[in-house]
């Protein structure tokens, strides 16, 4: 399973007040709130942490398919891995002065070099690469979610066997699939 | 507080995350933050906080798991509130 988030680091800053009295302390453990607190750019930790454990629940979501649930604690960054419950994720985090766009695989399970990653186009023009790519009809592709949220890349309206995640934040967007 | 003003509450602290303003409108008990409101899911902290601070409640970690929905709030609240 894959999973992906994207912030958009200048939007992040203008709707969320990180040094407010209890903020971090809802999302992080102790550990990684010793470790943001700990870092030259705070602010930019606490937003690569908050990618990692966002992507990770998407690709856990997916695996398991359950309801949507708001317990970022229960994920735990360390380093490039996140841990949830018993289960193991990697992440891979490309960072720039604008976003942060992070990507989620099982450990041992997917080649991360399958992984197909789009970074700032539009829906609509990520489906026409996937109809060029896969020689599917393009009118026919679309994206749509379950009843739990969860998206599917869709011909006819039913999901195609790809593993699919997307992300957008403010003026950002990614689209992953293997 | 009865149900009405406690949904109108909500709706207070809400408003200043929801980036659909158009669900606010016909805002009920069946309104999901994401799915409905686009509310980012980094500002639902921001909703428990202040609910916290309008309610003078604390909320722990297995109830702000559920407060995704404006009906698993409401219940979050009122439960707090009578205890």
């Amino acid at each position: 399973m894959i999973g992906n988030d994207i912030i958009d680091l200048n939007y992040a800053s203008l709707k969320s007040n990180t040094s407010r009295k209890g903020w971090l302390e809802k999302l992080f453990i102790e550990k990684e709130i010793a470790t943001i607190n700990n870092s030259i750019n705070r602010d930019q930790t606490i937003w690569l942490f908050w990618s990692q454990k966002e992507a990770v629940y998407k690709a856990h979501q997916r695996r398991f398919q359950f309801e949507p649930i708001f317990n970022p604690q229960a994920y735990i960054v360390n380093d490039n891995t996140v841990t949830i419950d018993s289960y193991k994720y990697i992440t891979e985090s490309s960072i720039n002065d604008d976003y942060i766009h992070t990507i989620a695989y099982q450990k041992n399970v997917l080649q991360k070099d399958k992984i197909r990653v789009f970074l700032n186009i539009k829906e609509f023009n990520f489906l026409d690469q996937i109809a060029l790519k896969h020689t599917y009809s393009r009118d026919e592709l679309s994206i749509l979610k379950n009843k739990l949220g969860i998206p599917d890349i869709c011909l006819k309206n039913k999901p195609l066997p790809f593993c699919y995640s997307s992300s957008h934040h403010g003026s950002y967007n990614a689209f992953i699939y293997i | 507080m009865n149900q009405d003003q406690l949904l109108l509450k909500l709706k207070e602290i809400i408003t200043p995350y929801v980036q659909n303003e158009e669900a606010l409108k016909d805002l009920s008990e069946d309104t999901d933050f994401i799915k409905d409101l686009e509310i980012n899911s980094a500002n639902l902290v921001d909703v428990v906080l202040d609910v916290e601070d309008e309610f003078d409640i604390v909320i722990e970690n297995e109830d702000m798991e559920k407060m995704l929905n404006v009906k698993a709030s409401l219940a979050v609240i009122k439960e707090k509130l009578n205890a």
